[in-house]
């Protein structure tokens, strides 16, 4: 009850929303196709630099924004976590957290149709949860059994969704409307702690629980710094890596 | 099937026994006391060629062992408390500085980066891994030309003469000195100035300000000096020719910036590929790509006119020279500094030195001639003077690519027996290699000539 009727009609909308931009062009394309299909080469410096960016002023706030939040509150906690837990307690954490986020990965390559990586990354939990211990050791990893990360962004955009405008979301960072669509649906629908508290108002603690450690560990395990570079165009730079790295893990 | 299985367990087993145990020695390893000799034996160097050096390094196989993990943190300093700033350098009111700190008494070393660095840069970092191992406190600011150090630090904001750069480096060092005066203890005050390529340039400049021109002398007891140019403006020229590497010089970026994401693409995409485009990424990528020398040439070219970029739209905005950002500009956080990017990437080290730090001292020195600029930005004005120095030490390679032949013939003369010549590594590329890890400490430790 938590979250009530508008809070769920929101997300479903957005989700359809995503679906709709999926459906215009419903041509997906596999591995092996030639590389990054959709962006036409750029020819001027106007057209590499230049990312579809309708809120750029504001992206630019919440970019700054995002810099003094992790300077006086997020830095701060990742600081305290890392002097409290020990190193090899936190790479258990880690490791943890990483074997629930392939369940995510998992339905997101059921939902492309993969299924060769789809088995590969059940059989890769299967191996966690069980050789593991609840996958608090990462073993898949140690014996060369890649992680294939996917999201819900990337089946959008598996599916011919465009990336949509650029944008830069508070907290969490550099991303676009496709991007950000699947996050919500990664970690609400997918991702079976988040589907399950959505069910049963019961185990809402829990997730959430498991939330903040999660945004804790990946702020851990980030370098990225706002502002690191020095840079005056730092935030063009950001805007073109992210876009175009977003094209590379499309095509994997 | 089953034995399939056994053995798979077995490895399982073993994988996670070792993973656990490894988990619980994050501790960086001791000092190597064996890091300081001197050089000898033939220099087993893969890189015949400068631009590969420049851009590839020291292949990891052949790198000096190194502790990872060097107690470090990030500092700020305020230099200029009462500046008016733009608001989108609104995160540049301190110069940010670097210090490892050993836990006991010992020597200090300042370093001075390279064009376009910061203090968290990662030759930086490789210098104060060095450094530190060699058991020296570390203490790292931002080159005159890094944008932060041009905002926080400098007190033009327009950074490219020698004597301006030098007096600002010279105050900034002072006053991280006196800051950190409180945590360190630094050994019968014991200090060293080490800069690499532009830094390298500009020790020479504060170790002779520091003797000639300063009421608070540091007093330096060694200056290292490693891959510096000796005249900035003839470096410069050279720097700004790689862009032409590119077919169609700075227009062609575009056409090359996808060609090379293509080709990593691929790269990043195939089964066998990293999982992430981190760590030894590029090595593993050029081993396997092994890209021709126009593009390695192409790819340095970029890398320093993205400096040159940063340079000109900072320095603009700074000394208010209205070349590519008109005077009147407002610059908020929320305003849009694409045009300026775009039309900034077509400014290299020379056209900034023309159309941006020659109009600025122009206004205050109206006789001022772009050929003055060009000859008090050599090195060999200080020559009888870095000649005749003990506490000079000179480290480069005969294939370094920022000098002509004859500036080479200068530093050797110049430092002679205070000159350690590699015969290969280009322009920065062999720092981690074991020689000249133990060369460089061998230049601050050594009885002098």
């Amino acid at each position: 009850m938590i979250r009530g009727f508008r809070y769920r009609t929101i997300i479903a909308a957005v989700v359809l929303a995503g679906l709709l931009t999926a459906c215009q062009t419903p041509v997906p394309f596999r591995e092996g196709d030639p590389p990054l299909p959709d962006r036409p080469r750029a020819e001027t410096l106007e057209g590499l630099v230049k990312v579809y960016d309708p809120l750029e002023g504001l992206n630019r706030q919440v970019y700054a924004f995002n810099y003094e939040f992790d300077r006086l509150v997020f830095l701060p906690i990742v600081d305290a976590y890392e002097y409290v837990l020990a190193q090899p307690l936190r790479d258990r954490i880690h490791d943890f957290l990483g074997n629930l986020r392939d369940i995510v990965s998992f339905a997101n390559l059921v939902l492309q149709l993969r299924p060769a990586l789809a088995l590969q990354t059940a059989f890769r939990i299967g191996v966690n949860t069980g050789l593991g211990f609840f996958g608090i050791v990462d073993v898949a990893s140690a014996v060369g059994m890649a992680r294939h990360k996917e999201d819900f962004g990337q089946t959008l955009g598996y599916w011919g969704a465009t990336e949509g405008p650029y944008l830069v979301i508070p907290v969490v960072g550099p991303s676009n409307l496709r991007d950000a669509s699947g996050y919500v649906v990664d970690s609400f629908f997918l991702d079976p702690l988040g589907l399950l508290a959505n069910l049963k108002t019961g185990l809402a603690p829990y997730a959430w629980a498991r939330t903040s450690v999660n945004v804790v560990d990946t702020r851990a395990n980030t370098p990225f710094r706002y502002y690191g570079t020095a840079s005056p165009f730092e935030y063009d730079y950001v805007r073109l890596l992210y876009t175009r790295k977003r094209d590379l893990d499309l095509i994997r | 099937m089953t034995r399939w299985l056994r053995t798979a367990l077995v490895m399982l087993k073993a994988t996670f026994v070792l993973a656990l145990v490894s988990g619980c020695h994050p501790s960086p390893s001791p000092p190597d006391p064996s890091l300081a000799q001197t050089p000898s034996g033939p220099f087993e160097y893969p890189w015949d060629d400068p631009i590969v050096a420049t851009v590839v390094g020291t292949p990891p196989a052949l790198r000096a062992d190194l502790p990872e993990i060097v107690p470090f943190s990030n500092r700020s300093l305020r230099m200029q408390p009462d500046r008016v700033l733009p608001e989108i350098f609104f995160h540049h009111r301190g110069m940010r500085y670097t210090l490892s700190a050993q836990p006991e008494k010992a020597p200090l070393v300042l370093i001075i980066p390279g064009t376009g660095a910061g203090p968290t840069a990662r030759l930086v970092e490789v210098l104060s891994r060095i450094f530190y191992a060699g058991g020296y406190h570390v203490l790292a600011v931002p080159s005159p030309t890094f944008t932060n150090f041009a905002v926080a630090a400098s007190m033009t904001g327009v950074p490219g003469r020698v004597e301006s750069d030098a007096m600002d480096l010279h105050r900034s060092l002072a006053q991280a000195v006196d800051e950190v005066g409180e945590r360190i203890e630094i050994e019968n005050d014991d200090i060293s100035l080490v800069g690499y390529s532009l830094g390298g340039y500009h020790a020479a400049f504060v170790g002779w300000l520091d003797e000639t021109a300063v009421e608070r002398p540091i007093g330096f007891r060694r200056v290292l000096m490693i891959n510096p140019p000796v005249n900035l403006y003839s470096s410069s020229r050279l720097l700004d020719s790689f862009i032409d590497k590119i077919p169609g010089g700075i227009d062609g970026l575009p056409l090359f910036f996808e060609e090379v994401f293509r080709t990593l693409s691929s790269l990043y995409t195939s089964s066998a590929g990293p999982s992430d485009l981190t760590g030894d990424y590029l090595y593993e990528a050029y081993l396997t790509l092994r890209p021709s020398r126009e593009v390695l040439a192409a790819l340095i070219g970029i890398v320093f006119r993205l400096s040159a970029t940063d340079l000109t739209f900072t320095a603009d905005v700074m000394g208010n020279v209205g070349t590519i950002v008109p005077g009147d500009k407002e610059l908020l956080i929320r305003t849009s500094l694409t045009p300026h990017l775009i039309e900034g990437l077509r400014y290299g080290f020379t056209d900034y030195l023309r159309e941006v730090l020659y109009p600025y001292y122009r206004r205050s020195e109206p006789s001022l001639t772009v050929e003055q600029l060009v000859a008090e930005a050599d090195m060999k004005r200080i020559g009888g003077y870095l000649a005749t120095n003990s506490k000079y030490r000179l480290i480069t390679n005969a294939d370094e690519i920022i000098n002509t032949p004859e500036e080479l013939a200068f530093l050797a003369e110049t430092f002679g027996s205070r000159a350690t010549i590699f015969p290969r590594g280009g322009h920065c590329g062999n720092f981690q290699h074991p020689q000249v890890v133990a060369a460089m400490l061998n230049a601050l430790a050594d009885e002098g000539p």
